[in-house]
């Protein structure tokens, strides 16, 4: 279960997250709404560690995460902009988790394998990132992500930019592998069609901040 | 001529006509007149049968091997923070850093004999130190401006997926870095192997580069045949060192990423202090040799005392001809003399290029040639040959500013070329159908826009002028020494109130390169952030 207590973080004056507080059950996927410049991106940035609250704390599974780096906290996150390692090929940028995992070559290779056939992109191992179009691209950000096995999955406005088809397609893929794999997941998006569609649970991120202690 | 815009076509050819006299008389002549002379089989036994020569070979190539890595080491963690990270000082310190690399090498020399211990002058050590002050700005340059484009989510997401700060340095920043540090690599080996005025001042008879040991043979050897043979050897490294590096550099260019800027405050308090004391720990190293300049300019004896400043500024009636003071005075003249030349010529050269057909591009390739020689394979090849008839100036003041115009052109074009090129064309043309002759539309169109730029390049080419010393070591006389070559010359010789008299021309010559090159910096538009 990912806990997030009263979170408040502050950038000079201006308050980007105020008081925020959100649980995610372990394997439900929630959606979290709000305009641009609400504080979505910086919310999941936070539970990341990739961003320090003013207040607040981040628990996930009992334990807190405040004094957890980054790379330590088993949370995947996919960015808006993918973020794909231009210099690795799709097979190396799915890899690197597991790299940094330290998983044998042969088991390596077999994961990443299976990995993209969930995705959809099966013999795209060797592609170089900057071939691949939008689409591919998102679905191999989300393979990145996925491999390991984090215990919490953060999408960051996944699938904007995306034309209306393959957004459609996209969505129901994704929403499908998630829930055969049972991921924990946070997803922020502006579109309350999205959300609904891919979410056991919507909210408003204006519902989140509660100014009493 | 279909190329050229309609008002100029029958005046391009013209203007290419004097820059295109001056390289072949003053650059290709002495070239060949080298060349003539080093590349006899004669003069290549005799110059691998001394065995004083392999150990120069030898210096020369691990010294700039050590700077090189020792330049990267140093400016690393400096082009860290000004490519990542927006603090107080951010600019000064990026300015500090320009600085060092724009001093004549002969003042970093003089800062670092006054800086460092005497124990470690004459040292490899010593050498390296300078170096390494001076090529910090171009890792931070060429470094810097890749690793700001790179997104900083990149790494966001390495440190999503599990890696340690350690690991993503390994995976992820150096290797998309590595373009960069090869090329940034490449010109700082280049400088530290080419090396001359920093060798000659912190050097000593067992610490001598090729460049040093050219100067040795031909100006107190009088073994002209070695002298020429090496820089043979020098230019046939140069050659290959530029062609391996161009070949590799159009490879490295084609995966370069999007275009992303983005500094942000240091927010923890780690990163706050780290990136505080970085800046600090680099504006102290980079001061510090200049503050020991001063300082030792003012100590005479072991007290503090102007005697040193006075001996400069106010010698004794009728000893001004010889004097220090006189030394200024011809460096002046000579720089403003350089200035005008290159910035005419650098104008014509960038016009003719602009403007005249793809045949014309094969001037600027011309152009850039005394870049890739050395200034003391210049100064050698001139001084052989227009030491007799034909054209004899061995006794002519002019030859050392017609050095430095050489040495100033190619930068000077490169400065100008892309502003002409960038005026609008049709501004041209509506201002011929309108009536105006060929020359009024370049004087009422071209010249306005181009005039910030120009002033900005002859500002340039006079701090170009004022510290160049490998070419004005052979032609200046006693007569009319320069700046660096009386502070060679000063600092070279014993005595308390002579070194004082060296150390007082160095302070001045900083003053009168940081005063041009902020010339130069208030004459450019605006410009990137590294």
């Amino acid at each position: 279960m990912l806990q997030v207590r009263s979170i408040t973080l502050q950038f000079g004056a201006r308050v980007v997250l105020d008081c925020v507080s959100l649980q995610v059950q372990a394997g439900e996927i929630v959606a979290v709404l709000g305009e641009s410049g609400s504080g979505k991106t910086t919310l999941l940035r936070v539970i990341a560690g990739l961003e320090t609250p003013s207040a607040g704390t981040v628990w996930l599974a009992g334990a807190n995460l405040s004094a957890t780096p980054v790379h330590q906290r088993s949370i995947g996150m996919v960015f808006q902009d993918n973020q794909l390692f231009p210099h690795l090929t799709v097979a190396e940028n799915v890899a690197y988790a597991l790299r940094v995992q330290g998983v044998a070559a042969a088991q390596r290779q077999q994961r990443v394998r299976a990995m993209l056939e969930l995705v959809g992109l099966p013999d795209f191992e060797e592609r170089a990132v900057g071939q691949l179009s939008g689409g591919e691209a998102k679905r191999v950000a989300v393979a990145r992500a996925l491999v390991a096995a984090p215990q919490v999955l953060l999408l960051d406005e996944p699938l904007s930019g995306l034309d209306s088809a393959l957004h459609a397609r996209l969505l129901a893929d994704f929403s499908a592998l998630l829930r055969a794999r049972g991921t924990t997941t946070l997803h922020v998006t502006h579109n309350r069609a999205e959300a609904e569609a891919i979410a056991d649970r919507v909210v408003e991120i204006s519902s989140l901040s509660n100014n009493q202690p | 001529m279909s190329n050229s815009p309609a008002p100029y076509r029958s005046a391009v050819p013209w203007l290419a006509v004097a820059p295109a006299l001056l390289l072949l008389v003053f650059f290709s002549w002495p070239l060949a007149g080298i060349v003539a002379r080093g590349a006899r089989g004669a003069a290549f036994v005799a110059l691998f049968a001394n065995p004083a020569i392999a150990p120069v070979l030898w210096f020369t190539t691990w010294q700039a091997l050590a700077s090189t890595l020792l330049t990267l080491l140093a400016a690393l963690p400096v082009t860290h923070i000004l490519a990542r990270y927006q603090f107080a000082g951010r600019r000064v310190l990026l300015a500090l850093v320009s600085t060092a690399f724009v001093l004549p090498t002969v003042v970093v020399g003089a800062a670092f004999l006054a800086l460092l211990p005497p124990a470690w002058h004459r040292t490899a050590w010593a050498i390296i130190a300078a170096h390494v002050y001076f090529n910090c700005a171009v890792v931070v340059r060429v470094v810097g401006s890749r690793w700001e484009q790179l997104h900083p989510h990149l790494v966001d997401a390495a440190r999503t997926l599990g890696a340690s700060p350690l690991h993503i340095l390994r995976t992820i920043t150096l290797p998309l870095l590595r373009p960069a540090l090869s090329a940034a690599s490449a010109v700082v080996f280049l400088f530290s192997f080419t090396s001359y005025g920093v060798v000659r001042l912190l050097g000593g008879p067992a610490r001598s580069t090729i460049e040093t040991e050219i100067y040795l043979r031909a100006v107190h050897l009088d073994d002209l045949s070695g002298a020429t043979a090496l820089s043979l050897l020098q230019l046939a490294v140069l050659a290959l060192l530029m062609w391996w590096w161009l070949q590799s550099a159009a490879a490295r260019h084609s995966s370069s990423g999007a275009v992303f800027t983005q500094v942000r405050r240091p927010r923890t308090a780690a990163r706050f202090a780290a990136v505080y004391g970085i800046g600090a720990l680099t504006a102290a190293a980079v001061l510090a040799p200049l503050l020991a300049l001063l300082l030792r300019s003012l100590r005479v004896g072991g007290t503090l005392s102007s005697s040193g400043w006075r001996a400069v500024f106010a010698p004794g009636v009728g000893s001004v001809v010889h004097s220090p003071l006189a030394a200024v005075l011809t460096s002046l003249q000579f720089a403003l003399v350089t200035s005008i030349c290159a910035t005419l010529l650098g104008l014509a050269t960038a016009c003719a290029i602009a403007y005249g057909s793809r045949r014309l591009a094969l001037l600027d390739a011309l152009v850039m040639l005394p870049l890739a020689a050395s200034a003391v394979t210049l100064g050698l090849g001139m001084l052989i040959t227009f030491s007799a008839a034909p054209l004899n100036l061995r006794a002519a003041w002019i030859i050392t500013p017609l050095a430095h115009t050489l040495i100033a052109l190619p930068l000077v074009v490169r400065m100008l070329l892309p502003v002409v090129r960038a005026v609008p064309q049709g501004a041209r043309e509506a201002a011929a159908v309108l009536g105006a002759a060929p020359w009024r539309v370049w004087l009422s169109i071209d010249l306005p826009l181009v005039a910030r730029a120009a002033m900005a390049a002859a500002a340039f080419a006079f701090a170009v002028s004022l510290g160049e010393f490998g070419a004005s070591s052979f032609l200046t006389r006693r007569t009319t020494a320069t700046l660096p070559v009386e502070i060679a010359r000063l600092l070279a010789r014993p005595g308390d109130l002579v070194q004082a008299q060296g150390f007082v021309l160095a302070t001045v010559l900083v003053l009168f390169t940081v005063t041009a090159i902020a010339a130069v910096d208030g004459l450019r538009p605006e410009r990137l952030t590294i």
